[in-house]
């Protein structure tokens, strides 16, 4: 019950907060409006037993990724009226629309394997235990930090040279071309 | 009330304003945050289906009920790469055009 109230809060603050991303005027209140999206949605992570990703919602999105849309935003001629709108607004209405009914349906009228009662508790302990080090040292490892550097080691890696790349593709693009 | 399809639902509203966003926003900065708000719900679905499917070998291999978690993590790692690289076009773009508005009329500044 008092699961449902807290779900309850964090979906319509996040849902209000998208809304409002889009529709204030003000391009600073609209980040700050991005930066209530992020939080709710992170709330909402440590419900559905993702406390790691939670932490890593808060340090990535929270931390980093709305400093530096916020610092960007600083670039803006006129900041309290610079978030508009073009002319497409209604087309994208009607697109959006049809968009979310198609989600919606296909939502609702999948039949989901949904995890029954008796495996319940056995997933609720992997997932909430996969992130704690003493995990990796018993028998059956299934903790988050080995998974990644056994079963997914090439997406780990893969990531990290994307992660280097887009380093020095910033810094190149920084520097600008005069200086080439 | 926290179900799988509350839970999708709102992943799905969240994405079709980013989407709206995307289409219609005029400063590239506003089409960026719509952007980070389409990755986050999709991240969010990622999270949710492995709260609540039962993975198909979860008795011979207890790490199946990580597979969410790990492709989430994979989406954020690219996200980070995506802002990264899209923001040094965005301070290229100001650079060279004195300006970020995303209109007909770009490039008329220089």
């Amino acid at each position: 019950m008092i699961e449902d109230l807290i779900f309850g809060i964090f979906a319509v603050a996040a849902l209000a907060s998208a809304i409002g991303m889009i529709a204030l005027k003000d391009l600073f209140r609209s980040a700050l409006c991005l930066v209530a999206v992020f939080i709710s949605i992170a709330g909402i992570y440590v419900m559905l037993n993702a406390e790691f990703l939670a932490v890593v919602q808060i340090l990535v999105y929270v931390g980093a990724i709305s400093i530096l849309i916020i610092f960007a935003v600083m670039l803006s001629d006129d900041v309290k009226s610079a978030n508009l709108s073009n002319k497409l607004q209604i087309p994208a209405m009607l697109l959006c629309g049809l968009i979310l009914a198609i989600l919606l349906v296909a939502v609702v009228s999948t039949q989901w394997n949904t995890i029954s009662d008796v495996n319940r508790s056995l997933v609720d302990t992997v997932q909430i235990y996969s992130v704690d080090p003493e995990i990796s040292e018993s028998t059956e490892d299934f903790s988050l930090a080995s998974l990644l550097l056994t079963d997914y080691v090439l997406a780990f890696e893969l990531v990290s040279v994307l992660l280097l790349a887009a380093l020095v593709g910033a810094l190149s693009l920084m520097r600008g071309a005069d200086e080439r | 009330m926290m179900s799988l399809e509350t839970i999708l639902g709102l992943a799905a509203m969240l994405f079709v304003i980013g989407i709206f966003g995307v289409l219609t926003k005029k400063n590239i900065i506003a089409v960026f945050m719509s952007l980070e708000l389409m990755f986050n719900s999709v991240n969010l679905t990622f999270v949710g289906l492995s709260y609540f499917v039962m993975p198909v070998n979860l008795v011979t291999d207890l790490s199946t009920a990580m597979t969410g978690h790990v492709f989430a993590i994979f989406v954020i790692a690219v996200a980070a790469a995506e802002v990264a690289v899209g923001l040094g076009i965005v301070f290229a773009l100001y650079r060279v055009n004195g300006s970020i508005e995303l209109s007909s009329d770009i490039g008329r500044a220089t």
